[in-house]
């Protein structure tokens, strides 16, 4: 699949709403000239239109919509720093930039049921993969907590079954998400595909047991980003055999789970 | 009235324009720079190649800092064999002249860069990166000794009869010290400044933002030390010298060289602005037509100086 050329973007704030005590869920009107994204890619916002905070910060494409009067586009964020701190106090009405869209996102599976594990703020993208879901597919979503994570929010978003998982028993089953895949993949003699976002640690779990039963396994992962479309080389993501890597931006986000030196990610 | 001429020479060089697009800021020239047309460059200078290929440093290699960012790259790149036969053709076909930069860990390494590059076609230059600060035994060494840096232009220079740039870098005491000896060995132009070293730590993990510890210092916030380093090496050593550091406006571009830039560098405000070097330019042009130049010439050294009391370091202020 030929990924869509970036562009850069002024896009206007349609939406800016906390949706649980730190995340927010930002909808953004792109007008007509927006390619449409693949499920997996992301953007680049530049939370001021400013030269401080100095980088873009990277976030995956939540959602996508065209339409005659133009494109949509959803984000959902936490705000972990600066960056998305003032990202939360911006407006509506107000012209956000953009660069995107970007990177190679997920690809298309060989027909085996899918199981999309999403980890926090990891299932990000995957909600907008399962706006287009295939007949089979089962979106498991862990997170430690429903007091930091709007989980309602998300299973009211998505068109296949949901199991929710979390660490404190707030929701659903009390347990982490590698546990509960690891059942259902058991279930269906792990004749599946599994596609995973989330802390590298659990992206880490996922990884050992497909590579264990042979399964095949996408993983969306995180590096630090300056240019986001392949110029800088910031984005090293360690890949075998040793001594390996590969641009996040460019190469990935979306890379196949078994190409991952889990042990050389920061 | 005509609209003004943007063309520059930078020693043997004539550009169409003088921004050139800065070593290590568009990939390996494989996909960037992909979010503007590159043909409105005046040049494009290309990620340092060695002899051998390299991978780089562990992750992370990029971090935030105050107005600018830190990186530490570490100079991956495919090496010369790959880079004559896959990125060359690519980079000429952008249709700019291609500064060709190179990279050695010995003196040897740079004489075998400098007479495999002379052997490539439409190659405008060669920049000797003396300066990368991320790679231990590399360019740190030559770029901060005058002797060293003499003893690498001479090898350059011995295999080669194309434009040879000298790339310095700022960490160093007495640049000029460093561009004069450059000059002595054989460069035709000089180009400043490479990246600062710097650091960034994160308090709450109490470690390094950048998986090698430190890393160099790019963006706005090195912009005045890019231009007090221009401004000293142009007119101590009267070469031809390319201002670059912190350049993301037409404002800023324009303070090099009328501080005595024969040519604008740009790399770090592509990452956060692609379309940066269109703005410098229009910018450019609307200022020299504001001001009534006919020609971007006009303004190139055109400082008004104070009169500096020379005793008196600025330093010690
Ligand atoms: C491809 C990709 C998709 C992402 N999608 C989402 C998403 O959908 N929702 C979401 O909430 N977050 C997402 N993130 C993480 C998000 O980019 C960071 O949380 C954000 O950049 C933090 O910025 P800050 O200024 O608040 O934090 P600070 O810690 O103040 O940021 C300092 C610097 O570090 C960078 N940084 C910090 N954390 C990360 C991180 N985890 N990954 C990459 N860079 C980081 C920042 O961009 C900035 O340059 C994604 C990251 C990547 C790489
Ligand atoms: C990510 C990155 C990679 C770089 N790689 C190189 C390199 O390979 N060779 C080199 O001579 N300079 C390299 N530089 C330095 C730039 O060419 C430039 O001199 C410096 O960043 C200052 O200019 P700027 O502030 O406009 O970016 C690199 C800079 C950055 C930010
Ligand atoms: S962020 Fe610059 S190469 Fe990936």
């Amino acid at each position: 699949m030929p990924s869509p050329h970036p562009i850069p973007c002024r896009a206007e704030i349609l939406r800016n709403e906390k949706v649980a005590p730190e995340v927010y869920w930002l909808e953004l009107g792109l007008g007509g000239h927006f390619p449409p994204p693949y499920p997996g890619q992301f953007v680049l916002l530049r939370v001021l239109n400013a030269w401080e905070p100095f980088l873009l910060r990277p976030m995956s494409i939540f959602a996508f919509e065209t339409s005659r009067r133009g494109s949509r586009m959803e984000v959902l964020y936490r705000v972990v720093g600066r960056g998305t701190r003032i990202l939360a106090s911006r407006c509506i009405g107000e012209p956000l930039d953009l660069i995107g869209p970007l990177g190679r996102g997920f690809q298309a599976g060989g027909g085996r049921p899918r199981i999309l594990i999403g980890g926090g703020m990891g299932v990000a993208p995957l909600v907008f993969l399962a706006s287009r879901p295939e007949p089979e597919d089962v979106l498991i979503l862990g997170c430690r907590s429903t007091s930091e994570f709007p989980v309602d929010f998300v299973r009211e978003r998505v068109r296949v079954p949901v199991r929710v998982c979390t660490e404190d028993g707030s929701c659903g089953v009390t347990g982490v998400a590698p546990e509960m895949a690891e059942a259902l993949a058991a279930q269906c003699e792990w004749k599946v595909e599994v596609i995973a976002g989330g802390p590298p640690a659990m992206l880490a779990v996922v990884a050992r047991l497909c590579e264990d039963r042979d399964v095949p396994c996408q993983v969306t992962l995180e590096a630090r980003m300056a240019c986001g479309t392949g110029s800088c080389l910031g984005c090293a993501i360690p890949t075998r055999p040793p001594g390996l890597y590969r641009r996040a931006c460019t190469e990935g986000p979306v890379f196949e789970a078994r190409e991952i030196r889990w042990e050389a990610l920061p | 009235m005509k609209s003004p001429d943007l063309a520059v020479h930078w020693g043997p060089l004539r550009l169409s324009n003088p921004l050139v697009l800065s070593s290590g800021t568009h990939g390996m020239g494989e996909d960037g720079p992909r979010l503007f047309p590159p043909e409105i460059l005046g040049a494009i200078v290309s990620k340092t190649v060695t002899v051998d290929p390299r991978e780089g440093n562990p992750p992370p290699r990029v971090a935030e800092t105050p107005c600018g960012m830190l990186n530490s790259i570490g100079l991956p790149n495919p090496g010369i064999d790959a880079y004559e036969r896959d990125v060359h053709p690519r980079l000429v076909s952008l249709g700019v002249p291609v500064i060709v930069s190179i990279a050695g860990f010995t003196r040897d390494e740079y004489r075998t860069l400098a007479a495999r590059v002379d052997r490539l076609e439409s190659v405008a230059g060669i920049e000797v990166n003396v300066s990368c600060p991320n790679v231990e035994r590399g360019g740190m060494v030559a770029g901060a000794s005058p002797g060293e840096t003499l003893a690498v232009l001479e090898a350059v220079t011995g295999e080669t009869d194309r434009a040879v740039v000298a790339k310095l870098t700022p960490n160093v005491t007495d640049i000029v010290e460093i561009g004069q000896a450059a000059m002595e060995g054989g460069a035709r132009m000089l180009s400043v400044i490479n990246t600062l070293v710097g650091m960034s730590v994160d308090v709450d993990r109490r470690c390094s933002n950048l998986g090698v510890m430190t890393g160099g210092l790019s963006g706005p916030a090195i912009h005045p030390v890019g231009l007090a380093n221009l401004w000293k090496l142009a007119k101590a050593t009267g070469a031809p010298v390319l201002g670059g550091g912190g350049v993301v406006s037409a404002e800023g571009a324009l303070a090099y060289l009328i501080a005595g830039a024969s040519a604008v560098g740009i790399g770090t405000a592509t990452f956060v602005d692609p379309f940066a070097p269109v703005h410098i330019l229009e910018g450019i042009a609307d200022y020299l037509e504001r001001h009534e130049f006919a020609s971007v010439t006009e303004v190139i050294g055109s400082l008004a100086e104070t009169q500096a009391d020379l005793s008196f370091p600025e330093e010690a202020c």
